[in-house]
C-alpha cells in the first residue's frame, strides 16, 4: 500500500498511480528531501508540463483537478514553503510527519483500535472513508484510521448486526 | 477553438503570513476547472500593491493563474470566481486580466 499524508491529515491513496506518475512523485520527493527551494519547486515541478497528472496539455482541468499525484506534489510544495519560511503552518496542520510513512494494519487490528466491529471497518473502506489494499487479506492504512471517526449510529448498527448473526 | 486568456493573481500566503490550506487551494482549482478548459499556474512572482489608505507600497510573493476561458459567456463566471477568491483568501482586492485587459476587483 502506498499512501501520502497531507499537512491537513488527509490520506491520498497512491495505489492506482501509473508507473510514470510514481516516477514523477519519486523525482519530486527526491527534490524535496535534497533541499530544493520552495521557489524552484513551485516553478519547475508542481504545475510542470512534465507532471504526468496534467497530461496531455499541461493544464489542470475538471478531469485531473483532484488527481492524487497533483495533490501530493502540491502538498510537498507547501511543506517546502513552510521549511523555507515563506509562510507559516496553517492551524491544525502537522509538518513533522513524513508524508510517505504509513503502516498497513489488519482489519481486526483496525477494528480493535477504534473499538468497532470488523464489518464497520469494511463498510468504511467501501464508502471510501478508510484507505485499504484492494487485495486480500485487506490491510488498512494506519494514517487514514487515525483520522477516522466512526459515526456512533453506524457503530450501534454494526454491533446489532453482528449480534444477530451470532444468534 | 479560440481561447480567451485570463489571469488571476493570488498571494502565496494569507495576511498573517500563514499558508493557505490545501483545501483552500483545491476549492480554487475546482472552481477554475469548472469554468475553464484548463489552467496552469506561474510563479511565485513578486507582486506589489499600494494601500489606498496610506499610499504605502507592499510587495509579496504571488501566484499567477493562467486560465483558458472557452467563451465570453464564461467570462462572467471567471469574474465571480475572482470575487469569491478575494473574499475567501481574505484580500481587500484582487487583480485579474481578461484578454489582456487588467482590472482590480474589490472583495
Amino acid at each position: 500500500m502506498r499512501t501520502y499524508l497531507t499537512l491537513g491529515g488527509q490520506v491520498l491513496d497512491l495505489t492506482n498511480l501509473a508507473v510514470e506518475e510514481l516516477a514523477y512523485l519519486d523525482e519530486c520527493l527526491t527534490a524535496y528531501h535534497s533541499g530544493e527551494s520552495f521557489e524552484d519547486f513551485s516553478r519547475d515541478r508542481t504545475f510542470s508540463a512534465r507532471n504526468p497528472a496534467l497530461a496531455p496539455h499541461a493544464r489542470v482541468n475538471a478531469q485531473n483537478v483532484d488527481h492524487p499525484l497533483l495533490r501530493a506534489v502540491f502538498d510537498l510544495e507547501a511543506r517546502l514553503g513552510i521549511r523555507d519560511g515563506v509562510f507559516g503552518l496553517a492551524p491544525g496542520h502537522d509538518a513533522s510527519t513524513d508524508p510517505m510513512t504509513d503502516t498497513a494494519l489488519a482489519v481486526t487490528a483496525a477494528a480493535n483500535e477504534k473499538g468497532v466491529t470488523r464489518e464497520t471497518v469494511y463498510n468504511a473502506i467501501e464508502r471510501g472513508e478508510l484507505v485499504a489494499t484492494a487485495e486480500r487479506p485487506v490491510k488498512v492504512s494506519a494514517n487514514s484510521l487515525r483520522g477516522w471517526q466512526p459515526a456512533a449510529s453506524r457503530q450501534r448498527a454494526g454491533r446489532l448486526s453482528a449480534a444477530s448473526r451470532g444468534r | 477553438m479560440a481561447l480567451i486568456e485570463a489571469h488571476i493573481i493570488i498571494p502565496v500566503r494569507n495576511n498573517a503570513g500563514i499558508a493557505f490550506s490545501d483545501e483552500d487551494w483545491l476549492e480554487l482549482h475546482q472552481r477554475l476547472a469548472s469554468v475553464a478548459g484548463g489552467f496552469t499556474r506561474r510563479g511565485p512572482h513578486l507582486g506589489s500593491w499600494t494601500d489606498p489608505d496610506d499610499g504605502v507600497e507592499y510587495t509579496e510573493p504571488v501566484f499567477d493563474f493562467e486560465v483558458d476561458i472557452e467563451s465570453w459567456t464564461s467570462a462572467g463566471d471567471f469574474v465571480d470566481i475572482a470575487k469569491w477568491a478575494a473574499s475567501h483568501f481574505d484580500q481587500q482586492a484582487i487583480a485579474i486580466k481578461i484578454a489582456g485587459v487588467p482590472e482590480t476587483l474589490s472583495a
